[in-house]
């Protein structure tokens, strides 16, 4: 495959990924007034579900009878693991006794030891989305602080840093496509792809400018991605095994929150952070090329014809290795 | 691959060692169940969507007294015999208690109620034309004007009290010319002990359900103080005995919760051993609430109110289901994941090593988990499965730098020590990432920030190392 060496180009495709994702959310702002759909965790209300032992019912006469005792509730049926549920959402507290109450009423026969209830005071929501908002700021904080620590130049520092957080954002933008709302545990996905994302992007940054003697640009850049591919690659792999088999609906929502910020990593590490790096290498190199030059007229003559045969000579040398090993 | 000096390198005696304490500490046991199957239980502690059980945050409505008020709760969930119950302080705001096999509603009923107990007796005073007489102590005048009465040179309106002889009267009611004055006879700190063996404890039918009763000791301040009011209750005799004409009414956070009659036995008696009775629709209803009046007389009042912010019920069918999924996913998660390792490196001596590294990393993890007596929850076995994400990539980068072919004479422990280097400064950011996420959200994803935190500590520190030499080995070895 030929690798895009052009960096004008690489970047472009990876704004085309942060424009779309950017659109996603503003959209999803401009209908709900929220950049994601929040779960009871960041809103508040309660979320039940029965498993029911059979899955011939009226949803709409359950409703009926649930908005009755209730007020303004959503109903819903899911199949899972444990065969087929009912879940009711309401903005506020619904307790056991109610549900068996609608369940009865409306002779449907379930396990009452089998219901699950998950209820959030609205205040204590607004509070952790508070929290929520701080702790991404805090985390995106200290990141920056161990990148720019450790490599101590700016542009590929923040190379870094954009490209998570474009993986964040790109997730979040198929979060909205695919329904999967912010709960905590989706959050604590999103903070999991910061530790994702730049393990591949410090892989990159540190063979292209502390390993210049490997190789050329474009070498280290072609093994960098092998390396980082099947990196991005496995763990893709692992969690979506994670996904496929589990039957809790957090695990499911968290794997597919990582897998989508996984599958950002592949346009963010291998165009957006290549192209910003080849474009910041790409003056120095320049500016190391006149160096070289600069020198090689200082030199007298005869050292440059010396120079001219010894490299005549190693190539030569090395023409016929190779053609040993084959 | 020379293993004698492998199985002498200190990385690998690490690894060795954290496996054995880590199966220790795990303490695996194959145990025969009481249904006849066999199984295998271990020291880690499931978490409640594991094993099913409610988890309740609670908000208390003044927090410096979280302390009392978790002590408080400790002795009612112990009187109620609760022993799978875990009450603890979560930051400086909330509690948060954990219990197993219970419904939601029997939670709220230990939770919420602060349960503040009285016991008061009534006292009627017919006045005729505005002044009656309160039979009590030294007798008392009662004068009444309109609605207001003047007794002991103290002046009422509705709701007022005023304490004659040591004993609280609050002025209640007044129908026609009849003065209700309610005399308090116990509060909850009275209770001295409360007697929950069968001895002292009777659950029977009546004609109109069930009706619990068990007998508590009060001090001996509220014996006299109960003798002074009843004293000079006049008695009715009537077909089932002789009962003072006023009952004692028992209340429960102001709301009334039964009334009883006084048996004329006790009329002016300093009895400190009395009987508390109540009704229940059913004999298990009946047992219900006598075992919630026991918790909360033996435990007293709750401090400061209580208010449940955040409920999780989690039905123990369903957190089975979870804990065996979340066993199957991890291990087949390893297995595709050696599969794609495969497939990029077709060299079985380096899937191996990396399949064995991944699972003693969980292995790991379980250990330090059993250790610190930490609970695993869904949110820790996803960390988990994070942790292992993280070891195998870094693994992948060990493998990749190590062979990397350079003009420089580069020794392959220089390579490896690059290797470390990506590898140090990607596991620090992961930590920094998930380091916030031990603090908020109130502690539900305490368990997924540890879980991951430990797991990258431990392969930054133990396995990946081990790995990085194994692969040494095989490089140099060759």
């Amino acid at each position: 495959m030929k690798m895009i060496t052009d960096y004008k180009k690489l970047l472009l495709i990876s704004l085309i990924a942060v424009i779309f994702s950017v659109s996603v959310l503003c959209y999803n702002y401009s209908t709900t007034g929220d950049f994601l759909d929040k779960s009871i965790d960041f809103k508040g209300g309660t979320v039940a579900s029965v498993a029911v032992d059979d899955s011939g019912f009226d949803l709409a006469f359950v409703e009926g009878i649930a908005t009755e005792k209730l007020g303004k509730v959503v109903v819903r049926t899911t199949t899972g693991d444990a065969g087929t549920s009912i879940v009711f959402e309401s903005e506020d507290v619904i307790t056991q006794e109610s549900i068996s109450d609608i369940l009865d009423s409306a002779a449907i026969s379930y396990d009452k030891d089998d219901i699950s209830i998950q209820s959030v005071g609205a205040a204590l929501g607004e509070e952790f989305m508070r929290q929520a908002i701080i702790a991404v700021v805090f985390a995106f904080f200290l990141m920056g602080l161990i990148i720019f620590m450790t490599f101590k130049t700016i542009v590929p520092s923040i190379a870094i840093i954009s490209a998570a957080a474009v993986d964040i954002l790109f997730a979040m933008a198929l979060m909205v496509i695919f329904n999967i709302n912010l709960s905590l545990g989706t959050l604590a996905a999103l903070l999991l792809l910061i530790g994702y994302s730049v393990d591949t992007d410090i892989l990159l940054t540190t063979r292209l400018i502390k390993r210049k003697s490997e190789g050329t640009l474009d070498e280290r850049v072609s093994s960098s991605m092998k390396t980082g591919i099947t990196m991005t690659t496995s763990a893709i792999a692992a969690f979506s095994i994670l996904y496929l088999v589990s039957t809790s609906a957090v695990l499911d929502q968290i794997a597919l929150v990582i897998i989508f910020g996984l599958l950002a990593d592949y346009i963010t590490t291998w165009f957006q952070n290549v192209g910003l790096l080849r474009w910041y290498l790409r003056d120095k190199d320049k500016d190391e090329e006149e160096d070289e030059e600069e020198e090689e007229k200082a030199k007298p003559r005869y050292m440059r014809r010396q120079e001219k045969a010894k490299n005549a000579k190693n190539r030569k040398r090395t023409k016929s290795k190779k053609g040993k090993r084959r | 691959m020379n293993y004698t000096k492998l199985a002498k390198d200190w990385r690998i005696l690490m690894l060795f060692a954290s496996i054995l304490l880590s199966v220790i500490f795990i303490h695996p046991v194959y145990v025969l169940q009481d249904d006849g199957t066999a199984g295998i239980t271990t020291s880690i502690r499931k978490g409640l969507d594991l094993e099913g059980g409610v988890r309740a945050l609670l908000e208390p409505e003044d927090p410096s007294l979280i302390q009392k008020t978790i002590t408080t709760l400790n002795i009612r969930v112990n009187t109620l015999g609760l022993t799978e119950t875990r009450i603890m302080s979560v930051g400086s705001k909330y509690i948060q208690v954990e219990m197993a096999g219970l419904s939601e509603k029997e939670i709220r009923d230990i939770l919420e109620q602060q349960g503040k107990f009285d016991a008061k007796i009534k006292r009627h005073i017919e006045t005729k034309d505005g002044s009656g007489v309160l039979e009590f102590g030294g007798n008392y005048d009662v004068s009444l004007d309109k609605k207001t009465i003047i007794i002991n040179g103290e002046i009422l309106d509705i709701n007022d009290s005023l304490v004659l002889e040591g004993v609280e009267f609050e002025y209640t009611n007044i129908t026609g010319n009849t003065v209700e004055l309610t005399a308090l006879a116990y509060v909850g700190e009275d209770v001295v002990k409360v007697f929950t063996d069968a001895q002292h404890t009777r659950v029977e039918p009546t004609e109109a359900g069930y009706r619990f009763s068990f007998q508590i000791m009060v001090s001996a301040d509220a014996a006299s103080r109960f003798a002074k009011i009843t004293e000079k209750i006049p008695v009715d005799f009537g077909a089932t005995g002789g009962y003072l004409t006023e009952n004692i009414d028992l209340y429960l956070d102001d709301t009334e919760v039964d009334s009883l009659r006084i048996g004329s036995g006790l009329k002016g008696s300093v009895e400190s051993t009395i009987t508390i009775s109540g009704p229940g629709d059913t004999q298990d209803d009946a047992i219900e609430k006598m075992r919630n009046l026991q918790a909360i007389l033996e435990s007293g009042a709750l401090p400061t109110k209580l208010e449940i912010v955040k409920i999780d019920m989690i039905s123990p069918t369903l957190g089975e289901s979870f804990m065996r999924t979340a066993i199957f996913a991890i291990i087949f998660a390893i297995v595709v994941v050696s599969f794609v390792i495969f497939i990029r490196y077709r060299d079985f001596r380096i899937v191996i090593p990396i399949l064995i590294t991944s699972l003693s990393e969980v292995l790991i993890i379980l250990g330090v988990a059993s250790l610190i007596h930490w609970t695993i929850d869904l949110a820790a076995i996803a960390g988990i499965i994070a942790a292992v994400g993280t070891g195998v990539d870094d693994q992948i980068i060990i493998t990749d730098e190590s062979s990397r072919k350079e003009k420089r004479m580069t020794s392959l422990k220089a390579k490896l020590r690059n290797a470390f280097f990506i590898i140090f400064t990607a596991a620090f950011t992961t930590i920094a990432a998930m380091t916030p996420l031990l603090f908020i959200g109130a502690g539900a994803l305490r368990g997924f920030a540890l879980t991951t935190i430990i797991g990258v500590i431990i392969g930054v520190l133990i396995t990946r190392p081990a790995f990085g030499r194994v692969i040494r080995e095989i490089k140099e070895g060759v």
